[in-house]
């Protein structure tokens, strides 16, 4: 059952009332953990239940595969018991998936979408699902599950699609590929050719009207599936209300929210309008937060000694969106930012030179530009703020790009913005150790304690020095690649792609994590755009990733427009993928958590990358037939 | 004279190889071996001071003591004084083991009674009884703080897998401890695992309002 989100503390009650009443008290709770917000969601999550004295596990998973793993050991459990999942578990049937009984009753708190819609169904209390109102996909847009119509419409299907059948109906299926199956079954289920429809057995009237409401379904599922293929509400926000509902507020609480939500927007998962929307209830909700008598100190304290703060506040402010811009150098952060980059190509020693005449009208001197901005006068950032809204323009960057109004953590005599920490959870998160098949789960428990502000400082600091490092990666080999030609796809392609193992990135483990490979993607995307012209419509990106250990690639998609209201983001390539995966019988050995991620091996990307471009291509000759047809 | 004070070194490199909370076996013949050298020390200081009173009793002229033979004396004295240190600091740290071991076990293993000396079970059995007085209803605070490897601060913790373990029986439930997930238990259930160093507890705060200073 689909939840809204205002139910959310009936919810928890409910949780606490099954644990304090079963043998086996303890939650399972499962985290994804190639994003910032899982880490931040399960922070609150945990200092919840702390606070509330629940027993919990708390287990960082990186695909479906170790999901089941994880919950082999309840398939048989006798008791009543709760499993948690945070930022997975939505788009798929997770109970068959792990062959849990009813007894167990999963929560899925997660902001992939879209939602399977199998779990919009009223009478299912076991599998929750909470999908807040203001969510770009809300409850009202999933299509309700209806298991005979849709068990009708399977059927049709396959007797139409008859040639793809005999993968489904193979007795000697293995248990590991049963995964890759389903997805790929549903896929099928969900792809529709409009064409295709066969008349079952029956009398011509009732016929008539059956295939009809099959048809009109199977294009209700098919246009949600195909349209609403991205980011909702992050998971933190959802957790931050609770908090609020059950009054343990807190600014620790508010801060994971915030960070999340940053994270959202830098990677250009919610438009902007949503998250100023999002952004300005949080707002209001720290301003209560704030201490008093800190507030009175800071105004009666001299201006030349601060005091250490002792506690940690949280304020908002409005920001520069210049990738650590507190922790580099001026020209250095303005170099490597992604956006400044792709706009005046900075990887290259033109680019730079239009940075440092930008430097220059902004009357900053280049000597200041590179010392550290720690130990830079007051004066020169109150320049760069009033400076540059006036010269960016001309180097081409839009100002409204540029901030962004954003929060502010304040601790001692540190200053961490919401986008500084962002970058620092991302790079602990992406620190690539070859050779640790555990390493994403240390990198979870170390972007966990770095949100500890107070204790754990060094170790922020330490994810700050990665993220530099990360970005500073990706600037120039994506650079690179474009100028050596490695970016496919020409000036009026549907897509854009290239494969990172053509080329010198190949060597860099950082290349082989999903989140590394779709700040890339972005990045690329903009820079190929603009180096056509700087007017230049930007088109959808795939990239293809480094192998890892296994030999396991990883593909991203990023979309290509941004759209603007509260409407989601669209990733316009999830069908293709399951439908290139299915043409060349791919299977992906390990399943991500959301629809545009592919883990596949090696040896297939080739073959995978090219018959993506004959179904991207069949779809754009679909759409256009369909327009003509309307237009005719 | 060979090296000096190198007696004493090898006596500190042997207790430094049997780390942890192992002693060394009591090497008596060493420390013998180095008393005799400071003995041996003395004796030679002994000589040039005598010598010198000697001849400041007979009046000779040319009472500054040459170079050489103040640069013997301080020889002399530095020697001994680094002998006594690394003694005492042997001394110290076996005392150190043997307090830690009362504290994390509480018994004295037969292993390691066999490697102390008299001296040092006394020590022992005095420490432990001063322990147990300290720690008893009658005379002391009436609770066991032997029991807890660091100050409970919560009833309960959040501990992170540092291996693989399997599944645990606890008083709430099973649990599977993997590396790296996080659980949380009560203290006194987390102990034995802290001390076996399956899990390791978790720096965490509760929240920036409540500040830990």
């Amino acid at each position: 059952m689909i939840v809204p989100g205002g139910y959310l503390g009936q919810v928890y009650q409910a949780i606490k009332t099954d644990s304090k009443g079963s043998e086996d008290q303890s939650v399972l709770c499962l985290a994804a953990c190639v994003d910032a917000d899982s880490v931040c969601a399960s922070q609150l999550l945990l200092n919840l239940f702390n606070r509330e004295g629940i027993h919990f596990s708390l287990v960082p998973v990186a695909c479906y595969e170790e999901v089941r793993e994880h919950c082999a050991s309840l398939s048989d459990a006798q008791e009543v018991k709760t499993v948690l999942l945070l930022n997975c578990g939505a788009t798929e049937d997770v109970r068959s998936l792990c062959n849990l009984p009813s007894n167990v009753r999963i929560i899925i708190i997660d902001h992939h979408r879209p939602v399977w819609h199998g779990h919009n169904n009223e009478d299912d209390m076991d599998t929750l699902v909470l999908v807040d109102d203001d969510d770009p996909v809300p409850k009202p847009s999933i299509p309700v599950y209806d298991q005979q119509l849709d068990n009708e419409v399977a059927q049709s299907d396959e007797s139409a699609s008859e040639s793809d059948d005999s993968e489904n109906e193979d007795p000697d299926e293995e248990e590991g590929e049963e995964l890759g199956r389903d997805v790929a079954g549903r896929g099928r289920k969900r792809r529709r050719e409009q064409d295709d429809v066969s008349p079952p057995k029956r009398g011509p009237g009732t016929h008539a009207e059956t295939a009809a409401a099959r048809r009109k379904r199977a294009e209700e599922v098919d246009s949600y599936y195909s349209d609403r293929n991205g980011y909702g509400k992050p998971s933190s926000l959802l957790l931050y209300h609770l908090s609020h509902q059950l009054h343990h507020d807190d600014n620790f609480h508010a801060w994971c929210a915030i960070v999340a939500l940053t994270e959202q927007l830098l990677f250009q998962q919610i438009s902007k309008q949503q998250y100023n929307t999002w952004r300005d209830n949080l707002a209001l909700n720290v301003k209560t937060q704030q201490d008093p008598d800190q507030e009175e100190a800071a105004l009666e304290g001299g201006t030349l000694l601060s005091m250490p703060r002792h506690k940690v506040q949280v304020e908002p402010c409005e920001d520069l969106r210049l990738t650590l811009l507190r922790y580099w150098t001026i020209e250095d952060s303005l170099r490597y930012t992604g956006y400044v980059a792709a706009r005046l190509q900075t990887w290259r020693q033109k680019g730079l030179d239009n940075l440092r005449s930008l430097l220059t009208y902004m009357c900053i001197p280049l000597k200041h530009a590179s010392t550290p901005y720690k130990g830079l006068r007051e004066v020169y950032n109150g320049q760069l703020r009033s400076q540059l809204p006036r010269f960016a323009p001309q180097h081409m960057l839009a100002w409204d790009s540029l901030h962004f109004n954003s929060f502010r953590l304040l601790y001692k005599h540190e200053e961490l913005s919401a986008s500084d920490m962002v970058f620092a959870l991302l790079g602990l998160l992406t620190e690539a150790e070859p050779g640790n098949p555990d390493a994403q789960r240390t990198a979870f428990n170390n972007a966990q304690s770095a949100l500890h502000v107070q204790r754990n400082l060094h170790i922020v600091e330490r994810g700050v020095e990665l993220a530099k490092q990360m970005c500073q990666d990706v600037v120039h080999e994506c650079g690179l690649m474009i100028t050596a030609g490695k970016v496919k796809g020409g000036r009026a392609a549907d897509y854009r792609w290239v494969n990172v193992a053509d080329s010198n990135a190949l060597a860099n483990p950082r290349f082989r994590h999903p989140t590394v490979l779709k700040y890339m993607a972005l990045f690329l995307r903009d820079a190929t755009s603009c180096r056509y012209s700087s007017s230049d419509a930007r088109r959808p990106m795939v990239i293809a990733g480094a192998p890892d250990e296994r030999g396991l690639c990883c593909l991203v998609s990023v979309h290509a427009k941004h759209i603007s209201g509260n409407r989601l983001q669209n990733n316009p390539f999830a069908r293709p993928f399951i439908e290139t995966a299915s043409a060349l019988n791919i299977i992906p050995l390990k399943s991500a958590f959301e629809n545009a991620t592919y883990h596949i091996r090696k040896e297939d990307v080739t073959a995978f990358l090219g018959k993506l471009q004959d179904v991207v291509g069949d779809y754009r000759a679909a759409a256009q037939q369909a327009q003509a047809a309307q237009q005719a | 004279m060979s090296e000096l004070g190198r007696r004493a070194r090898e006596l500190l490199k042997e207790l430094k190889s049997y780390n942890g909370l192992n002693l060394s076996p009591y090497n008596e013949e060493l420390v013998r071996l180095i008393f005799s050298e400071v003995d041996e020390h003395n004796a030679q200081t002994e000589a040039i001071v005598s010598e010198l009173r000697r001849r400041q009793e007979a009046g000779e002229e040319g009472q500054e003591v040459d170079e050489i033979t103040a640069t013997t004396m301080c020889l002399h004295y530095e020697c001994i004084k680094r002998n006594k240190r690394l003694l005492l600091i042997y001394m110290n740290e076996r005392m150190q083991r043997l307090r830690d071991m009362r504290w994390t076990q509480r018994a004295l293993p037969e292993a390691q009674k066999a490697r102390c000396c008299q001296n040092e079970i006394q020590f022992y059995n005095d420490y432990s009884r001063a322990l147990s007085t300290y720690t008893s209803r009658a005379e002391g605070v009436g609770m066991d703080l032997t029991l807890d490897t660091r100050p409970p601060k919560d009833t309960f913790v959040n501990v992170r897998g540092l291996k693989d373990a399997g599944e645990v029986i606890l008083s709430y439930g099973r649990a599977t401890i993997l590396y790296g997930s996080i659980i949380s238990l009560p203290s006194e259930e987390a102990e034995p695992l802290i001390r076996d160093g399956t899990v390791e507890p978790v720096e965490w705060d509760d929240g920036f309002g409540r500040n830990k200073q």
